[in-house]
């Protein structure tokens, strides 16, 4: 069946993330990015994007994106291929990221909070990350900046913290969002992992329920995605497929570009090619090396739970199982 | 709408992904306990470079 799938052309992605550097200022504790930096020589560069094709999304991240002083030249690219970016950031460098704001009021930022202010900072490595996170929130929201949330990484040490953020997202009117921490080269770390299942099971069905009664269908699915983590951190099989190398990919900030960034060398790890060794997005984005690498993500054994998507013919599908 | 939500049974509903995708097997991957090989950084920071990170302007 994979085989068979390769040889079909694939379609040009939908979403982008752009991995600017691997350098970061924080400390966090689930991630060790900052201990294996990258050459800020090295990294891509704002014309070096000019050769991707036109997304629905583009995501740029890092490390920490603001560390870059040319951040503004790469978003200024990106805005010609996509009418959506968002930045995740640490939220730590509050001048150029208002400053951003400023030249693109249309841009999103999503600052990653790991906590209430103890936890945070403790977790992030950096005294006063919460207070410069909720600072640069309050002051894009005053600035009249739409696209504006933080998001959660849920660990071991504060899934009940998590109840707290949603709760303050609802009264600052801000998006939130979570993820589980996991292991991957890009955080350095194999070590992390749920212990107290229960535990952060529990918080996230109060989650769960919090977003049902929401009336808002985007807060469903949150509540479906957030279902998902719960299942993901019980080990069992993905619930949807995961289209990481089809719908959407990385480009790291050497120019190779992964279907994802969740990828471990203890169980596979292949570039679909690098932006910098093509003469054009196509040759690198339908040739043999990135059906390959297509192939891998179908039998990937990971259970991650950060995309999932359903193709037209596969949501029929689940409608007619969901009949029965 | 009203019902208590369920997560106790997580039902899985076949849409078309390989059943090798999202299954975590290491056993079955290579037979062997697979170790985790902590790189050595590439790169490491001077301390002008640390201090330039941390600026907020």
């Amino acid at each position: 069946m994979a085989t068979a799938m390769a040889t079909t052309r694939a379609a040009y992605p939908t979403d982008v993330s752009i991995i600017t550097t691997y350098r970061c200022q924080m400390q966090c504790k689930m991630c060790d990015i900052w201990e294996n930096p990258s050459d800020s020589k090295r990294e891509i560069q704002a014309k070096e994007l000019e050769m991707l094709p036109n997304f629905k999304f583009v995501n740029i991240t890092g490390g920490e994106p603001f560390v870059r002083r040319d951040l503004e030249d790469i978003v200024e690219v990106m805005y010609q291929k996509s009418p959506r970016i968002v930045i995740s950031t640490s939220g730590w460098h509050t001048d150029r990221i208002v400053k951003m704001a400023e030249r693109f009021p249309n841009i999103g930022i999503r600052v990653s909070i790991e906590g209430l202010s103890q936890k945070n900072d403790d977790l992030r490595g950096r005294d006063g990350s919460f207070d410069r996170a909720m600072r640069l929130l309050l002051t894009l929201k005053e600035m009249g900046i739409k696209d504006i949330g933080y998001g959660c990484t849920v660990s071991n040490k504060n899934s009940e913290d998590m109840l707290w953020l949603y709760k303050l997202s609802r009264e600052l009117g801000m998006e939130f969002a979570t993820a589980s921490f996991h292991n991957s080269y890009y955080f350095h770390k194999d070590d992390n992992a749920i212990t107290n299942k229960e535990e952060v099971i529990n918080n996230f069905r109060k989650l769960m329920e919090e977003l049902l009664k929401d009336k808002s269908p985007k807060s469903w699915y949150r509540a479906f995605f957030n279902l998902g983590l719960i299942n993901y951190i019980r080990e069992q099989p993905r619930m949807l497929p995961c289209e990481a190398g089809t719908a959407n990919f990385f480009i790291e900030p050497y120019g190779d570009v992964y279907p994802c960034n969740g990828l471990e060398d203890r169980y596979w790890k292949e570039s679909m090619g690098n932006i910098r060794n093509v003469r054009s997005f196509d040759e690198l984005w339908f040739s043999e090396q990135a059906n390959k690498v297509r192939d891998l993500v179908r039998t990937c054994p990971k259970n991650c739970w950060m995309v999932g998507i359903l193709s037209i013919q596969q949501l029929g599908l689940l409608k007619i199982k969901l009949n029965r | 709408m009203g019902k208590p939500i369920c997560i106790d049974h997580v039902p899985h509903f076949d849409v078309g992904q390989d059943p090798l995708q999202g299954n975590l097997r290491q056993s079955e991957l290579s037979g062997q306990t697979i170790n985790f090989k902590k790189r050595e950084p590439e790169i490491v920071l001077s301390e002008v470079e640390l201090a330039d990170m941390l600026r907020t302007d």
